[in-house]
């Protein structure tokens, strides 16, 4: 077995361990992937499957559409593994800028559907900048506080506020609500864990909760349609409300232990909106009942766990914030939708990783956990 | 300054923020899932569940030898959710081709009831159509299996058997008076729909529809066809406004044909004018005229004061009773009682009855049916009039005996003749099939009425007033009528009512046909009006059956 002499680390280590573990152990350790971590990332696209199989009422072009994008996923994901942390550092404002600069270009030349602007159309490609975003915001904000290797002043967190805000505010303009929350959720996250002061903490809270009313006038009339909805969904049972509605209950009629796979009414028989991408969760309640429900939750957290357990062993301040970030942005956004289909949030369209029907998110996702298996991987070497 | 947060401590609490919301989710799954359950599933139940009528159909209507006359024929009735329904335009303009309805005219129906949840937009669509309504896939617009009701013979029964509604309730003649009996007990099943309100499963019948018996009528469609055909002819050719037959089996009673004309056709019924629905010959009375003298000879013979031998004098030609002058067409001189038929003399018709106790003859005609209704059950049958005796003038008498001063319906007439003809036994008349032996009732000794037969027979004979109604082969008795028509001002000389009546073949009657014919202006007398239709809805009857001869030449 002939290496090149530049690999040798990687050599020993696999010719130390060919003798006593299996192949496919090698296989990742040599690509950089987390074993369990991809195990339960694996596990997880399989049951997105078998639901989306049941909600897009057993349409299985879709369903192998969806195993294309998981596919394409990986894909993505062992490549951008293979990057070092310390590369995605150094890339990472030049990626914010790209990332701004596309938003940008969203806004003026992109592609109209749903009477929202959120792809580019690159020959064919669909690019929605925003998803990128997700991932650029958060390393720019762990970059940023990398950099000062200090205890932030007020002037360091302003800035961190306007790195924040700027692509929030574009994504909210196209206009992607869902979105743009993650965004600055998952970027809030590294603010959090950066060092804030705890009185800055409470004064940020404080503000917040008073800018609530303000951003009202923020909103598209769609969008404060959808909170008002939340708050009173019986006043408009057929227009706005009627999807919350109906997600609750095909949610409730699922019961104790569901109603089983591909006995689901609400939406087989679609009355239950958008039931393969934002409200595929309600499908799946409806069918595996409160016990698949919180085995599903459950399964989310232990990714989100093994990815914080990664955070906790970087040494690196900037490996450790962003690791951190993203796979608390991973688990919020999944709780955000869960929270939206329930009826304990506004219905914002945050799709459920993995499981909801789509490549782009699919795709960023993959891209987060990609530089979380790196940083894991590499973190030996620096 | 405040103390600054640890790394880890940070991350603590970061791990409890999120464990708070997973837990937060979970109390909500658990608040919904277990908790509110029980309303979510009825939510749901009520939004995926419906319970949905089924059709049972309508009894079928026979004629005495199983021939359909009324059938229920499934169809779809298209209907339209208002709630659901997005009314523009463009959904109109889809419904208005397979429909073949305007645009206005739906939109109108919906913008009506759009507070309701369902409007019929049309009922009774046939298979084809509906496809296509089907195809359009329209939210909000719905089918619904249904039964319509068809006529197979057209206007032939359209007085007889009546209609119904487009809910299939009888509106007229047999589907009203049987519809009880015919029509079914719709059921009720229960099925899953989807968001457009397809059925997508059946899930269980809570009720199943009990469907409608059916009934055989007495009635002959035959013999039903022969009086339809003769009785047009009859009416076009003088140029009358209307007629009816009716034809009565005389050994039992059963209603073998009723037409009327003008007919119409009860399967498009669209636009025909109420005096064209009206089933005459049981809604209409007239005054009868010489038809009604055989029963005057029957008082006659029943008092014991006349026989077969009996002579009365009719010279000059007219007589004056009170204020009336009663009149012959001729000077008969002196006339047996068959020669008094024979030639319908009013003189001598009157002179009986001015002989005859008063109370006798009133109870002798009530006992032939007039004055009440028959116990044919048909919808709008009169009992014509029949003055008690106790208000009878003298005047009245003497022109009851000619059949003035009274009045009877079509029905009334052929049932009082099938006494004659079945040698003094009332049967009652019967609409529907029965196979028991009818129940007869004696009126007059078999004697009299035989002796009247055959006076009526002489009638029919050459130099009688009915030879127009002679059918090759078999006796024939019977009687002509020509009366006018009684108006405010007195009787109408140019407006009369022409009939006859009889029954065949004398030897052994079986058939008793009766034909009005009303206000005829070609001609008016009923021997040159009604016979010949007599006569050949009487052959055509004869034949049908093949009865006997029982005449030679």
């Amino acid at each position: 077995m002939k290496q090149s002499s530049s690999h040798s680390s990687f050599n020993r280590s696999f010719k130390k361990s060919h003798s006593r573990k299996s192949w496919w152990r090698h296989f990742l350790k040599r690509w950089h992937l987390d074993p369990l971590l991809s195990g339960l990332l694996l596990l997880l696209s399989a049951i997105g499957c078998v639901i989306l199989y049941s909600a897009s009422d057993m349409d299985k072009h879709m369903v192998m559409h969806q195993l294309a994008h998981i596919g394409l996923a990986w894909a993505v994901l062992i490549a951008i593994a293979q990057v070092p942390p310390q590369q995605l550092k150094q890339w990472a404002p030049l990626l914010y800028a790209l990332g701004i600069i596309l938003l940008l270009a969203v806004l003026f030349v992109g592609h109209v559907d749903n009477g929202a602007r959120r792809w580019l159309n690159l020959g064919g490609f669909h690019l929605q900048p925003s998803e990128l975003m997700k991932l650029f915001t958060p390393m720019m904000l762990a970059f940023h506080f990398d950099q000062i290797k200090r205890i932030p002043s007020a002037r360091d967190n302003i800035i961190a506020c306007i790195l924040i805000a700027i692509p929030t505010v574009l994504t909210m303009k196209q206009p992607d609500l869902g979105t743009a929350i993650i965004i600055a959720s998952s970027a809030l996250w590294v603010f959090f864990l950066s060092g804030l002061s705890r009185r800055t903490l409470l004064f940020a809270s404080g503000a917040s909760i008073v800018a609530i009313p303000f951003s009202w006038h923020f909103l598209h009339s769609y969008q404060k349609a959808r909170i008002m909805t939340f708050l009173n969904p019986e006043t408009d049972p057929l227009g706005n409300g009627y999807h919350i509605i109906q997600s609750k209950i095909a949610i409730g009629s699922g019961g104790f232990l569901g109603k089983g796979w591909l006995h689901g009414t609400q939406s087989h028989l679609n009355f239950l909106p958008e039931h393969t991408t934002d409200f595929i969760f309600s499908v799946f309640s409806e069918e595996w009942g409160l016990i698949g429900s919180i085995l599903l939750i459950a399964l989310f957290f232990a990714i989100f766990y093994r990815c914080m357990v990664t955070a906790q062993h970087q040494k690196d301040h900037f490996s450790r914030l962003l690791c951190a970030a993203l796979a608390t942005s991973f688990l919020f956004a999944a709780l955000v939708n869960m929270g939206m289909v329930t009826g304990l949030l506004p219905v914002v369209g945050v799709p459920l990783p993995f499981i909801s029907y789509g490549g782009s998110v699919m795709l960023s996702q993959a891209a987060s956990f990609a530089m979380i298996m790196s940083m894991r991987a590499h973190k030996r070497m620096w | 300054m405040m103390p600054r947060f640890s790394q880890k401590a940070r991350t603590r609490c970061m791990h409890g923020l999120l464990i708070v919301l997973c837990f937060l989710i979970v109390a909500r799954l658990i608040d919904l899932m277990i908790v509110q359950r029980d309303f979510l599933v009825a939510q749901s139940r009520a939004r995926i569940l419906r319970k949905l009528p089924m059709s049972a159909r309508r009894g079928i209507i026979y004629d005495r030898k199983h021939k359909a006359l009324a059938v229920s024929a499934p169809v779809k009735a298209v209907w339209v959710d208002p709630t659901d329904f997005p009314l523009n335009n463009k959904n109109i303009a889809r419904l208005t081709q397979p429909l073949g309805l305007s645009e206005s005219a739906i939109k109108k129906r919906i913008v009506k009831h759009r507070s309701s949840e369902f409007v019929y937009i049309k009922r009774g669509v046939l298979a084809k159509e509906a496809k296509a309504i089907q195809a359009l896939n329209l939210p909000g617009v719905y089918l619904r299996t249904e039964y319509r009701r068809f006529y197979p013979q057209g206007e032939l029964f359209s007085h007889l058997v009546g209609v119904t509604n487009v809910d299939e309730r009888g509106q007229e003649g047999i589907e009203l008076s049987y519809d009880t009996w015919l029509r079914g007990i719709s059921g009720k099943k229960t099925v899953i729909r989807d968001r457009l309100g397809r059925v997508v499963s059946n899930l269980r019948v809570n009720r199943k529809p009990k469907q409608g018996h059916d009934l055989q009528l007495s009635v002959d469609t035959s013999i039903q066809y022969a009086a339809a055909d003769a009785l047009k002819k009859a009416v076009k050719e003088h140029d009358a406004v209307s007629g009816s037959v009716v034809v009565i089996d005389a050994q039992n009673g059963d209603l073998l044909a009723m037409v009327n004309y003008p007919s119409y056709d009860p399967n498009q019924r669209r636009g025909v004018p109420m005096s064209h629905r009206r089933n005459r010959a049981v809604t209409d009375s007239f005054e009868p005229g010489s038809t009604i003298k055989p029963f005057t000879v029957v008082g006659a013979l029943e008092s014991g004061r006349y026989n077969s031998k009996s002579v009365i004098h009719t010279s000059p030609g007219w007589m004056r009773v009170g204020r009336f002058t009663i009149r012959d067409e001729l000077n008969y001189g002196d006339v047996t009682l068959r020669r008094l038929l024979k030639k319908s003399s009013n003189i001598g018709a009157a002179k009986i009855m001015l002989s005859l106790d008063p109370q006798a003859y009133s109870e002798q005609l009530s006992q032939f049916g007039f004055g009440v209704r028959t116990q044919s059950g048909l919808q709008g049958e009169v009992s014509g009039r029949l003055i008690p005796h106790t208000h009878w003038a003298s005047s009245e008498v003497a022109t009851m005996a000619y059949g003035y001063g009274m009045s009877i319906t079509t029905l009334q007439l052929a049932h009082a003749y099938s006494i004659l003809a079945s040698g003094g036994m009332n049967y009652p008349v019967r609409v529907l099939k029965q196979d028991k032996p009818p129940i007869g009732e004696r009126v007059i000794p078999a004697r009299i009425a035989h002796q009247v037969s055959d006076m009526l027979f002489a009638v029919v004979e050459k130099g009688g007033t009915g030879k127009r109604a002679r059918v090759a082969g078999y006796r024939v008795a019977g009687k002509t009528g020509t009366a006018n028509i009684a108006t405010p001002s007195g009787y109408d000389k140019k407006r009369v009512i022409s009939s006859f009546v009889g029954y065949a073949p004398a030897s052994k009657p079986r058939f008793v046909v009766a034909v009005v014919i009303r206000e005829p202006h070609k001609s008016h007398f009923g021997a040159l009006v009604a016979a010949p239709a007599f006569a050949k809805i009487m052959a055509a009857a004869l034949h049908s059956w093949a009865v006997l001869p029982d005449s030679v030449g």
